[in-house]
């Protein structure tokens, strides 16, 4: 059975039957790799991505900056709120008392 | 005094943020998609933890490889029964699984091409959003979305959702149950609204002008003056010359299917003569998964009185040729762009091991099998290198799809195997969405069914 590349060298291009199998299965998988290395390539280049990120804010006109800016507004709320946690020292059932007491 | 302001202190600690409920519209080219790529930048910019609690979503494949993200269906695990009374109760445990994995950790969700989005679709999520933020503590079932922020962006004059205009977002019709009511309501929370109105795109002055008069319908006699130098007839001042560049190569756009097939046919009849390359006509493949893959005639004879819809979206029978233009129909891979929609050419067919070639009429191959594989060339980006092809080069594997059909009361399960491709000489408008293309011929003439505007 002649191989892609013994084929594309003679010409035969078209109307071949050849054993491709082994060869897009390993297509397939170097897929499934490449997307695990696009994911975890965001936290590898840091500096790339801060240049990145600089280079797209500054891009933004006032409008596109005005709508920017209430995202990363709520983020910042919604991260100092996640970040704050109740004291350890602070009894769960004051807690409970308190806000039951609070209505 | 002391001692409930700290009480309160400590209660606040816990609260959450204000819900977003934010809209960005803006025309094509106006910078929607480079504002979400700025804002998932900024995600990332944070802290490594911040970038997960953002989720990108679209309602097409092609807008959804532009951003980055997953199509709305697909992240939200929505199907079409979800239109059924009771669908949550019927969701299965799987589904569920799927909508935790998807959204768990996540605070902020952004929906590109918001135009194409309907209204059950829209409630369906913010049920599905808020069943999963209510499971993690952090919303509750009553809340659209569930307590989740929501960006969406998009263009309202841009198309509608298929088949169906008045289930357009905005739009408060029908409004005879309180099903209908709730669904309109989720929309009018969307009070945070950003327009965006500077043009990036199109750099001609006049034609900037009649792009911004049409969307607050403010023409002229002269803009259409302008628009009408455009329509092709026996009165045009223009002459074009179609059998050269860079007309030759126009895609036609247009609102009927069966004209696009004749189009694509005929284009592609014409592309193999002038190059003188082959032109496969590839059948699907479908093989019984009830019978060890043995297909009766009787169950044959009913896969082929069905409908492409009714057998999942796959063509019965696709064309293929070496540089023929084509586009990609099913979401194959949308982080790697190879999403519904994507146009390209292919550059090498790769036959089935057990494909025994047939000589058709002319120049055409008539193949029992669909290609092991067909070698790609998306036209936009591609961000994927395989080994033994070029940069920007994809192999397109069949796609396989299951369906059941019933032949004397007992159901089969069916496999069909086919590639997601077809011709893109011609397609049709909806399809044309989010497409950057250089020079078309579009047909302006009344959709055959209604009109695109729910008004």
């Amino acid at each position: 059975m002649a191989t892609r590349q013994q084929i594309k060298e003679s010409g035969m291009v078209n109307l071949v039957t050849i054993q491709l199998e082994e060869v897009i299965q390993g297509e397939v998988d170097k897929v499934h790799l490449r997307k695990r290395m696009i994911k975890s390539g965001v936290s590898a280049n840091l500096d790339l991505e801060k240049d990145k990120w600089r280079s797209l804010v500054v891009m933004l006109n006032m409008e596109e900056q005005g709508a920017h800016n209430i995202i990363e507004e709520t983020l910042q709320k919604e991260l100092s709120s996640e970040n704050k946690s109740i004291p350890l020292s602070f009894p769960k059932k004051c807690i409970k008392r308190a806000r039951l007491s609070n209505g | 005094m002391y001692q409930k302001s700290k009480t309160q202190q400590w209660l606040n600690i816990g609260e959450k943020t204000q819900q977003l409920y934010m809209m960005i519209l803006g025309s094509g080219g106006a910078g929607k998609s480079m504002l979400i790529s700025a804002v998932t930048e900024t995600f990332a910019h944070h802290d490594s933890a911040s970038a997960k609690l953002l989720a990108l979503c679209a309602t097409t494949g092609v807008a959804t490889s532009n951003i980055g993200g997953r199509t709305l269906h697909s992240w939200a695990g929505l199907r079409q029964s979800a239109q059924s009374s009771k669908w949550m109760e019927k969701t299965s445990e799987q589904t569920k699984k799927k909508w935790r994995k998807n959204m768990k950790g996540k605070n902020f969700v952004i929906i590109n091409k918001i135009s194409m989005a309907n209204k059950v679709v829209f409630w369906c999520m913010s049920e599905i959003v808020g069943e999963v933020q209510a499971e993690e503590g952090k919303g509750d079932l009553h809340t659209p979305f569930g307590g989740m922020h929501v960006i969406i962006c998009g263009d309202f004059h841009q198309f509608p959702p298929v088949r169906n205009p008045t289930s357009m977002l905005y739009c408060e019709r029908p409004n005879n149950s309180w099903e209908s009511a709730l669904r309109c309501s989720i929309y009018q929370q969307f009070k945070t609204v950003v327009m965006l109105t500077k043009q990036l795109q199109v750099k001609d002055k006049v034609w900037l002008n009649i792009l911004d008069c049409l969307w607050i319908r403010a023409c002229t006699e002269s803009d259409l003056q302008e628009i009408r130098k455009l329509i092709l007839n026996n009165q045009s001042e223009v002459v074009t010359n179609f059998t050269k560049d860079p007309w030759k190569d126009a895609i036609l756009i247009m609102p009927r299917h069966a004209i696009c097939d004749q189009w694509n046919t005929e284009a592609i009849r014409k592309h193999c003569l002038a190059t003188e390359q082959h032109m496969y006509i590839c059948s699907a493949e479908d093989t019984d998964r009830t019978n060890d893959g043995e297909l009766s005639a009787e169950v044959g004879f009913e896969i082929a009185q069905s409908t492409e819809k009714q057998m999942g979206s796959l063509h019965d029978r696709t064309i293929v040729a070496i540089r023929m233009k084509a586009m990609v129909v099913l979401n194959m891979a949308t982080e790697a762009d190879i999403a519904n929609g994507t146009c390209g050419t292919i550059y090498d067919i790769i036959l089935d091991p057990r494909e025994v070639p047939r000589q058709g009429e002319d120049s055409t191959i008539i193949l029992k099998y669909p290609p092991a594989a067909i070698i790609f060339k998306p036209n936009g980006k591609c961000n994927i290198q395989f080994n033994g092809l070029n940069t920007g080069f994809v192999p397109i594997l069949p796609s396989k799809m299951t369906f059941s059909v019933t032949v004397r009361n007992k159901m089969y399960s069916i496999s069909q195997q086919q590639l997601a491709l077809t011709p893109a000489y011609a397609f049709t408008d909806f399809k044309a969405q989010a497409q950057t293309i250089e020079y078309v011929m579009i047909d302006i003439g009344q959709p055959p069914s209604r009109s695109l505007s729910p008004s």
